[in-house]
């Protein structure tokens, strides 16, 4: 299907009044979620914001990103200096008509929310866990005293 | 965010410096006013991040333009939005100079 009709189609059927949508692209708000959508006339590209990496446990959360795109058609991106994790899936448009377009924009929202909701608990496990390895071990400034 | 307007014989330079985000946003879609407009450039030299919101706002800016058969250009984004621009497929979208 064309990308103007598939977007203008979603837009009846669900009754989306916050669309922008421009030729080739479009965003809609899901949910607070804002769903950016790009045709290059082959692949549909959609993409939404998780969240900012977690102060404590950055790199672990990190790994658990990583782990994620081996197993799902969506992956996860953070572009330098961007403090922000960005969820991306493409899919061929020639396979896409108006229920796998659906399908398919339901699967990548809950997606995004699953990772956002993992990433919101991650956050205090992380912090007191760290706080824990704080106490654990104390470490020792240059002076020979411990930091606390 | 910092918003900058200049409209000078109808090219209209918006410089956005800081974050263009959920939270700034709204400030930037507010300042889109485009009468007397037919060249539109978003200078992102100082931006620093753009979220999708901010994609959405630059989506709102090129549907004016080309409802006024004027142009948007975004000028000078550093590596980290350009990025942004290409993973999310908004490089086709917009003319980026």
């Amino acid at each position: 299907m064309e990308f103007n009709e598939l977007i203008s189609d979603f837009a009846t059927r669900h009754k989306v009044g916050d669309l922008v949508a421009v030729d080739g692209a479009a965003a809609l708000d899901i949910d607070g979620i804002i769903v950016t959508i790009v045709s290059n006339g082959e692949t549909l590209t959609f993409s939404a914001e998780i969240g900012e990496p977690p102060s404590e446990g950055a790199a672990m959360f990190a790994d658990l990103l990583l782990e994620a795109n081996m197993h799902s058609a969506a992956f996860f991106a953070k572009a330098p200096k961007s403090e922000t994790y960005i969820v991306v899936k493409r899919l061929s448009l020639v396979l896409v008509d108006d229920d796998a377009f659906d399908a398919a924009l339901e699967e990548f929202v809950n997606y995004v929310e699953t990772w956002r909701r993992l990433l919101t608990d991650f956050r205090p496990v992380a912090k007191a866990a760290a706080e824990r390895d704080a106490s654990e071990n104390p470490s020792f400034g240059t002076n020979g005293f411990m930091q606390v | 965010m910092n918003i900058e307007r200049k409209l000078e014989d109808g090219k209209l330079v918006i410089k956005v410096v800081g974050r263009l985000d959920t939270n700034t946003s709204p400030e930037l879609e507010a300042e889109l006013g485009l009468d007397g407009v037919s060249d539109l450039v978003f200078d992102f030299s100082d931006l620093e991040y753009i979220s999708s919101a901010g994609l959405r706002v630059l989506m709102i800016a090129q549907k004016s333009m080309t409802a006024i058969g004027g142009a948007m250009a975004v000028a000078n984004p550093n590596t980290g939005v350009k990025d942004i621009f290409d993973i999310t497929g908004m490089s086709s979208v917009f003319k980026i100079i």
